[in-house]
């Protein structure tokens, strides 16, 4: 019987929508199965961060201070760690959890180099979201509020800020090719839209690593060419692009790496270098190598989920950062991530990880931490928005808002953050770059 | 719990620490290894530390933080062997009750278990007076309670006679129960009262710091009293284990931290009596480490022993430095920790190297025979050298007596382990 048409154009539909599927679905189990360890690892890390963006904006909130607050604000879990320094490693750690299955779904698919080349753009393209948003948070939020004039901004944020509207511009062509529904346009629009972000990634790349060169060379002198805007989503594009020549290694020679590197800024870290590190959000390239480290660890204990050697590893990597950070009183800080602080983080979401892996054969239809984990990007990106909106150009209003008031703006944005999961998780839609 | 029953039952691996007189199939070496590193470790350092020539091996028995070695906060490198020995015991002592239940039933399996324990206080109470009576030769006066433990130590001695007679065939069938139940009942009997006038001790510094002090309380008490505290549990699942040891862990703890009562528990050796309930916390923790190592779950209880490890030094934040002297709350979680840290260097050790010059195996076989031979024999030498030999000596001296030491005791270890003589409580 001849096919119709229509028939054909649906099996295609169907064929690419499996593909589609298989390439979406990284953190599958052996079975083919989703891991809902790791949404839900995810998700609790997300729901974290979000809690921890939004609730300062409220002072009604201040109570919750030292579970929210970063440094020594907060309460120190380990001299220099505070637990909300816990967060941010823990999400760097979940994508440590699917970084190398995520590498070799795309080298079956599309072979070894493009996989590296596909890994490389998104995690340039974060670095590019990253400092977009930063162009406009420093750059056109204090335009908007009169705190400065455009031309008084650094060429850097100036750069950064007008930028932001150019890729502003590609996403609203991006959207309207999704409505068009003309695969072509689609994939040049994307194409455009992904490409520009890792351009402004790139441009961010350079900027502070000629910063950093200035800082080492001439540390008085301070900014001259280079840019110190670094932000969350810099630094995890960084640790990806830092921990991707290594993707391919087998788990122990990961392992080694990490351990080598680990070492090595260690040594560095506690003879120099942390002042320097410290000066910059997050540690800047500095930083870079032990948050790399904590992606990698990331993937070798996903490869040792079911190897019993799992929780001999996680304790002993938690015992080496304890005595060194508390007996021996080693530098532990997020900003600058030390490695003994990346070590602890590490081991802590190990063990997280771990027993949560207990609960896979445990499926609510409601899972709160899953259903946050599915479009973890979205969610942060709209959280540093919302942040912006009501702590940036609100700030006064919300700062002295009736605590009724403030308790019912967090609940409806937890609450419609979680339907957004939700409808996107039920509809197999995940927002990735 | 039945599992590690079933483990005994199908693989009859291991057989008591002491039980050497039975029936005995193969013993998991790396146990013994572990047990005679720690006698090792105790006899040997302490025998080092009379010479201060030596340098650093002249401190690594000491406890003193000025001159020990130290290896974590408020903590040098000879408070861990106690702990470690404790460990030992707790390897075996589950399969050691179960052993003797197996084969004597479990009435008198406890009956056995408790006299040993309180045995074991009575010989450290034996091994005081000793020492208080040579005390007295320089001008201590000895009091009351030295004179009636005194009056039971000649009860047991005559029991040990009887018993040492009861080797002639004849005699064997009369003497035999009779006199163990002498020696043993004296022993016991001298823990007990140990056990009182230390908890004496206690309130008395409590009211003022030189306050008069029976002062009976060194290793082998606090050994006894562990194993007394821990004893309830010894055929409880590895989870009610857990909650035991916690709830006297969190107890003690609180006791601890309260008011003057560190400085106070300082005052006597390991804490003495109410020290001694956080030595059987480390002791249960123990028991419940082994009970996964043999339920096959090694790794669990690696994992275990580094997480015990890095609560300890974790909570000196906040519950201060890691104090053996009044057994603080973060020395008992290292001690679990590193006890089995240790161990499992010497179980992984067992993988990967044929051993053929076993003499940590003969040190381990027999800990109480080396701890009496410790006491007496190098206690004499130590007392009758002059001390241009001792604390005077040079290097080289120094260096000659320690090879020695380390030769013939050896050597006496080897040769109880070849004949397979063996003496226990």
């Amino acid at each position: 019987m001849k096919k119709e048409k229509s028939d054909v154009i649906i099996e295609e539909v169907l064929k690419d929508e499996k593909l589609e599927y298989r390439a979406k679905t990284d953190e599958t189990s052996e079975k083919g199965e989703r891991l809902l360890s790791i949404d839900r690892f995810r998700g609790l890390c997300m729901f974290l961060m979000v809690c921890s963006f939004i609730l300062p904006i409220f002072s009604c909130f201040n109570f919750l201070a030292p579970i929210i607050e970063h440094g020594a604000d907060g309460f120190q879990v380990l001299p220099g760690v505070s637990f909300a320094d816990l967060f941010a490693a823990m999400f760097i750690f979940v994508i440590g959890l699917t970084i190398c299955k995520s590498f070799k779904s795309r080298e079956r698919k599309y072979g070894t180099r493009r996989a590296y080349w596909q890994l490389a753009i998104k995690f340039l393209a974060l670095i590019g979201i990253g400092i977009l948003i930063n162009g406009f948070e420093n750059g056109w939020v204090d335009v908007f509020t009169g705190a400065k004039k455009f031309t008084e901004l650094s060429i850097k944020i100036q750069i950064f800020a007008v930028m932001f509207w150019i890729a502003f511009a590609l996403l609203i062509v991006f959207l309207i090719s999704l409505a068009v529904k003309n695969e072509k346009f689609k994939k040049v629009s994307i194409s455009m839209l992904r490409y520009f972000l890792a351009i402004a990634g790139v441009l961010a790349l350079y900027f502070i690593l000629v910063n950093t060169a200035e800082k080492i060379t001439v540390p008085t002198d301070g900014e001259r060419f280079g840019g110190w805007e670094w932000d969350t989503l810099q630094n995890i594009g960084l640790a990806g692009l830092m921990a991707l020549p290594f993707v391919k290694f087998d788990k122990w020679g990961r392992l080694i790496m990490v351990s080598i590197t680990f070492v090595v800024m260690t040594v560095l870290m506690q003879n120099g270098l942390f002042p320097l590190a410290n000066k910059i959000l997050e540690g800047g390239i500095f930083g870079g190598f032990s948050w790399a480290g904590i992606l990698l660890l990331g993937s070798v204990f996903a490869e040792l989920k079911d190897d019993k050697r799992y929780w001999i590893m996680s304790s002993l990597m938690l015992l080496i950062s304890v005595v060194l950070i508390v007996a021996f009183g080693f530098t532990a800080a997020k900003r600058g991530c030390t490695p003994v602080y990346a070590l602890f983080c590490a081991s802590i979401s190990s063990m997280i990880w771990g027993g949560l892996n207990f609960l896979n054969n445990w499926k609510p239809k409601f899972s709160f931490f899953a259903i946050w984990g599915s479009n973890a990007i979205l969610t942060y990106i709209l959280t540093l928005v919302i942040s912006m909106l009501f702590g940036g150009l609100l700030e006064t209003q919300m700062a002295s808002l009736h605590p009724a008031a403030a308790v019912v703006i967090v609940l409806a944005i937890l609450g419609l953050f979680t339907l957004m999961n939700w409808y996107l998780r039920k509809k197999n839609r995940f927002v990735r770059i | 719990m039945e599992k590690v029953e079933e483990a005994i039952i199908k693989n009859d691996r291991m057989l008591p620490i002491d039980d050497t007189d039975a029936k005995e199939s193969k013993r998991i070496k790396s146990i013994d290894r572990f047990r005679g590193f720690c006698v090792f470790c105790m006899l040997i350092f302490q025998f080092l530390k009379n010479f201060p020539s030596l340098g650093i091996l002249s401190r690594l028995a000491d406890h003193s933080l000025s001159k020990g070695i130290i290896i974590l906060p408020g903590m040098t490198l000879a408070d861990i062997i106690a702990p470690a020995f404790i460990f030992a015991i707790g390897l075996t002592f589950t399969l050691s009750f179960t052993k003797w239940q197996r084969l004597y039933g479990t009435k008198h399996a406890i009956i056995h278990y408790l006299e040993r324990a309180l045995s074991i206080v009575g010989l450290g109470t034996f091994l005081d007076l000793c020492n208080k009576v040579l005390d007295s030769m320089s001008g201590y006066t000895l009091n009351a309670f030295d004179y009636t433990v005194l009056a039971f130590t000649i009860v047991a001695i005559i029991g040990l006679v009887l018993r040492l007679l009861a080797l002639i065939p004849a005699w064997k069938k009369k003497l035999s129960v009779p006199a163990e139940h002498i020696f043993y009942v004296a022993l016991s009997c001298m823990g007990i009262m140990n056990i009182i006038i230390t908890t004496i001790d206690f309130f008395a510094i409590q009211n003022n710091f030189s306050a008069f002090r029976y002062d009976y309380w060194v290793t082998l008490q606090g050994i006894g009293f562990a194993i007394l505290v821990a004893f309830p549990f010894v055929k409880s699942k590895w989870w009610v284990k857990l909650i035991g040891a916690s709830a006297i862990f969190v107890a003690f703890t609180v006791f601890h931290q309260l008011g003057n009562n560190k400085a106070w528990l300082d005052v006597i050796v390991h804490g003495g009596t109410i020290g001694g309930f956080g030595w059987g916390a480390m002791l249960i923790f123990d028991m419940m480490i082994a009970d996964f190592y043999f339920m096959k779950k090694r790794h669990i209880s690696l994992a275990l022993s580094a997480i015990f490890c890095t609560l300890g030094v974790f909570l000196t934040q906040w519950l201060g430095v890691i104090n053996l002297g009044s057994c603080s709350p973060t020395f008992i979680l290292v001690s679990v920790g590193l006890s089995g840290l240790i161990f499992f260097i010497f179980d992984y050790l067992d993988k990967y190297i044929t051993w053929k010059f076993e003499f940590l195996v003969w040190w381990g076989k027999n800990p109480i025979i080396m701890f009496l031979v410790e006491f007496f024999v190098i206690g004499v030498y130590t007392t009758v050298m002059p001390e241009s030999a001792l604390s005077g000596a040079s290097w080289w001296l120094a260096g000659i007596q320690g090879i020695l030491a380390i030769v013939l005791l050896t050597a006496f270890a080897y040769l109880l382990a070849r004949k397979k003589k063996s003496i226990s409580l």
